[in-house]
């Protein structure tokens, strides 16, 4: 009885140990990259690019921003993905800081606004820019709009405000290291600065949500639809997710919801960034820069803005895209600096986690 | 040459638990103490997590935990010892069409459930397009009612299937005796209670386990009724960023040291007492003839029970894939076949389907083999250390939700050292496999150890002393006890792998979804209707391969096998 249990034991283990070893075995001989990226259109990109090459060349896995940056730390001392392509540039600044990525200075003819986004090193590369800070209202609720932060403590909008949670949401951070830029007002080239707006705007959101409560929610997606069955009358998002909800209700209107759009104070920048890895071998890098090439290239972006996807209601950064017909010229805006707030953000998502979700 | 294979079996087995079950849960608790190993802090030793767990929505998810696993193991305990005495020991019309409900249960999971309420009871769901006033049980189920109903739903059938299988073994002769000597029904319940209290304890143990590490319910009703449990609070340590793994691993050190304790009980319980009820002289039971009331009582019980547990959350699943704009602003809601055409015609809605079904069987497949290996393991007469320690992390593996394991394997198959072994499994479909079985394994293998317990080991000395070989002992004798419960774990690990949520999202390789990402991305899409159409495909095309299973062991498998616990020749 014993000898047979030892032999069915062996039995599994053995196939267990040897099914690895095949699935290795049949891995191509292609060369191959993994992307972790959570930008609406990229799937498009992927696809269009694998098709120049012939193969799955990009492996694509997605997800929201914040579980991307979570698994992205838990593979620190090993990390497995090859390219980054998330909203936001200050989580790059970090990576930046840490040596996690591979400088480059992509082909493609960049305006004014894609080269102001580049890093000194361009040790990350802008692909796309919206901006964060956007209050979009219910007109028939809301009468007199917010336009400073400020406003949203009138008490007319008590339980009626929703946003994004930096902990998941991509462009949110960008969005919260502005507002605190704004309402602290100092200087963030000292760390000093940054710590007295870091405290300025905490005190802000926590009276915030004392006075008039904020529902908070983990991505644009779920926001505009408290915002569409009538749970707020205030949602603060993307510029892009704002606007694909006023083109989706004028389609298909909503009894009794009327969507416009407030700026409040300066609205904030939020960059869309890709960023090369460390991992991998040079071949490998080779291919992850002849795709960020190619989404800068005139085929690249001519599939981003062929996208339906309210991601690619975007500000673009080269000279021969254009922004979609339905969306603004870009409005003066607020940019927080990368490198002073990119290492903040650990902290500061963690205090929004425990103060004001 | 004997000797040495003895010890390579031996040797692989172990490695084979160390690599899938006690590395990844040992490297993911280093992080409590020694966040600085593992590059998640500066401190090689420290208790800081724990201090950080100790108030705010940790202490409290932790709390609302324990309290919620003790009521749920303690209901369902006594619920499935009651619904199994219906079915296995009466004549109550409900039994015949119990043990399709069993699986249904079994392969819904937690969030399936809470999905098919959320539809349900949302606003703009399904009670609000049909005119049926829904905020009062709205208000009712985000909150800590709801939670304890799905969690109690899910504990249910794996109460169920550890009390049935002992009580199906359990000879019909103490009752006859009582009943002789002039005892009444209620006192021969209570004996066979008392006779089946290892399989009790057992389901306590297992209950109480699954329910405070349950993350289905923690992705779902938690998240949005400011009821914090601790999965859900080890969820958003792990998942969010910053993502902070000392925290989360100090939460489930502690959520391992609850289940130490029910296990620590349990033992004290049965301590010093045999249970060993079969052997060659067992008897069958009679049936009991119950009246007509009785009939009624009994399958209205049940079919009560059924309908919270899984009436309402498959209508509110069935409805909403049927229903256009569901929990829409939009009006014009109309009945419709247009969401099952998508996941038909769309390969990003059907396609985590076929992969997961793949993945499933082949999971369900080495689950049992290894399942019926450690059950054995178990139970033998002369348990050495190495059964202890089986046994061990066996139960503390069930406590660890899946979404810490999939944090462990993480760090075990993301570590350079095991990258300069040669391992690269990280990233891959074999190590999401792997994480699958790993999850699948403690629960299989304790479901089976009830039965394998009360195999006394004479009956397979007997069957050597007349001749039989090894093998041939093993079929006659050990199959008859663990081919049912051992064709149950093949089907419940099917459909639970099928299903399985926060592994799958974790360690899902690029390119190759599973069907819970597939069915959360499009839910956090608001396509309600592509979402729910392939939760119902999903669990229908589970259900078509237990039905499959369960057809091929009535065709084809021994007689006696079919017979477990009654006497040849009958």
């Amino acid at each position: 009885m014993k000898r047979n249990i030892k032999f069915a034991a062996l039995a599994a283990a053995a196939s267990l140990i040897v099914t690895p070893s095949i699935a290795l075995a049949a891995a191509p001989a292609q060369t191959t990259i993994t992307i972790y990226e959570a930008t609406g259109y990229a799937a498009d990109e992927i696809a269009a690019f694998n098709k120049t090459m012939g193969y799955t060349a990009i492996k694509d896995y997605t997800d929201s921003t914040g579980p991307l940056l979570a698994k992205v730390a838990a593979e620190t001392n090993n990390p497995q993905w090859n390219l980054l392509w998330v909203d936001g540039a200050e989580a790059f600044a970090a990576l930046d800081k840490n040596h996690a990525l591979v400088p480059y200075t992509p082909k493609g003819d960049f305006n004014d606004l894609g080269k102001s986004l580049f890093p000194a090193d361009h040790s990350f590369i802008p692909l796309g820019a919206t901006v964060m800070g956007v209050a979009l209202y219910n007109a028939n609720n809301v009468k007199t709009p917010p336009a400073t932060y400020k406003d949203l403590l009138n008490p007319a909008f008590k339980g009626k405000i929703g946003m994004n949670n930096p902990a998941v949401s991509g462009p949110t951070f960008p969005f919260i290291a502005g507002m605190f830029d704004q309402i602290g007002g100092k200087s963030t080239k000292t760390a000093t600065g940054v710590a007295a707006n870091i405290a300025a705007g905490e005190s802000f959101l926590k009276s915030l949500k004392t006075t008039n409560g904020i529902l908070v929610n983990d991505r644009n997606g779920p926001t505009t639809h408290a915002f569409e069955i009538g749970n707020i009358d205030i949602a603060l998002i993307q510029s892009s997710a704002a606007l694909n909800e006023i083109n989706k209700l004028a389609k298909t209107p909503i009894p009794g919801v009327t969507p416009k759009i407030a700026f409040l104070t300066k609205p904030n920048l939020v960059t869309n960034v890709i960023g090369i890895g460390t991992a991998g071998t040079a071949t490998q890098h080779r291919l992850a820069k002849k795709f960020v090439d190619f989404v800068l290239s005139k085929a690249g972006q001519a599939v981003a803005t062929a996208s339906s996807d309210s991601d690619s209601f975007f500000w673009p950064v080269t000279t021969y895209a254009s922004p979609k017909s339905f969306v603004p010229a870009l409005p003066d805006y607020h940019l927080a600096d990368p490198y002073a707030w990119g290492p903040q953000q650990p902290a500061v998502d963690d205090w929004f986690l425990q103060n004001i979700k | 040459m004997k000797l040495k294979v003895k010890f390579n079996a031996l040797t692989a087995f172990w490695i084979l638990i160390v690599a899938i079950l006690v590395a990844p849960i040992l490297l993911f608790l280093l992080n409590a103490i020694s966040p600085r190993s593992l590059s998640q802090g500066s401190e090689w030793f420290t208790l800081r997590a724990f201090t950080s767990i100790a108030h705010g929505q940790f202490a409290q998810g932790l709390f609302n935990s324990f309290i919620l696993g003790v009521l749920v193991a303690v209901l369902t305990a006594f619920l499935a010892t009651v619904i199994a005495w219906i079915v296995l020991r009466t004549n109550s019309p409900i039994r015949r069409v119990w043990t399709f409900f069993v699986f249904a249960l079994l392969l819904a999971p937690s969030y399936l459930i809470a999905l098919g309420w959320q539809r349900l009871i949302e606003q703009r769901g399904v009670f609000d397009i049909l005119g049926i006033p829904s905020a009062g049980i709205r208000n009712l189920f985000y909150g800590p009612v709801g939670i304890f109903i799905v969690l109690a739903v899910k504990g249910l059938p794996f109460a169920y299937l550890v009390i049935s299988n002992s009580m199906r073994s359990l000879g019909g002769e103490f009752e006859d005796a009582i009943r002789v000597h002039g005892g009444s029904r209620i006192e021969a319940f209570k004996t066979m209670a008392t006779l089946l209290s290892p399989a009790i304890w057992s389901a306590i143990a297992i209950v109480f386990a699954e329910t405070i590490s349950d993350f289905g319910v923690a992705a779902t009703f938690s998240s949005e009724s400011h009821f914090p449990i601790a999965t859900y609070s080890l969820y958003l340590a792990i998942e969010n960023f910053p993502a902070n793994y000392p925290v989360g691993a100090a939460v489930g050190t502690v959520l391992l040291f609850l289940i130490v304790i029910a296990l620590l009980l349990q033992a004290k319980y049965l301590r010093g007492r045999s249970f060993r009820t079969l052997s060659g002289r067992t008897r069958p039971f009679r049936t009991i003839e119950l009246s007509r009331l009785g009939k009624w009582l009994s399958s209205g019980f049940v079919i009560a029970i059924l309908l919270v547990a899984l009436g309402v959350p498959a209508f509110g699943a069935l409805s909403a894939s049927a229903l256009s704009g569901v929990g829409s602003p939009f009006s014009g809601h109309a009945w419709t076949l247009m969401n099952y055409k998508s996941v038909i015609n769309s390969p990003s809605l059907h396609n985590p389907l076929l992969f997961s079904s793949k993945i499933a069987l082949i999971v369900a497949l080495f689950a049992s083999i290894l399942a019926a290996v450690c059950a054995r393991l178990l139970t033998q007469k002369k348990a050495g250390a190495g059964s202890q320690i089986l046994d061990f992390i066996l139960l503390a593996a069930v406590a660890l939700p899946g979404i810490v394991f999939a944090a462990g394997y993480i760090f075990a198959y993301n570590l350079p050292l095991t990258n300069s072994l040669g391992i690269h499994l990280y990233g891959t479909t074999t190590l999401l496999g792997l994480a699958y079985l790993a999850g699948a394994l403690p629960s299989t293998s304790r479901s089976l150890v009830g039965n394998m317990s009360q195999l006394q080991e004479s009956l397979s000395e007997a069957c050597r002393v007349h001749g039989s070989n090894a093998i041939r002992t093993w079929i006659d004798v050990t199959m008859p006890i663990i081919a049912k419960p051992l064709l149950a774990a093949f089907c419940l690990t099917y459909a639970g792998t099928l299903l399985e949520l926060p592994v799958s999202q974790l360690l899902y390789a690029p390119g190759a979804e599973p069907l819970s990402v597939g069915i959360d991305k499009a839910l956090a899409n608001y396509d309600y209707g592509g979402g729910t159409a392939m939760e119902v495909l999903g669990i229908l095309s589970a259900l078509a391969v237990v039905a499959v299973a369960y057809s091929l062991f009535k065709l084809l498998a021994p007689r006696g096998w079919k017979r477990i616990g009654v006497a040849r020749g009958k």
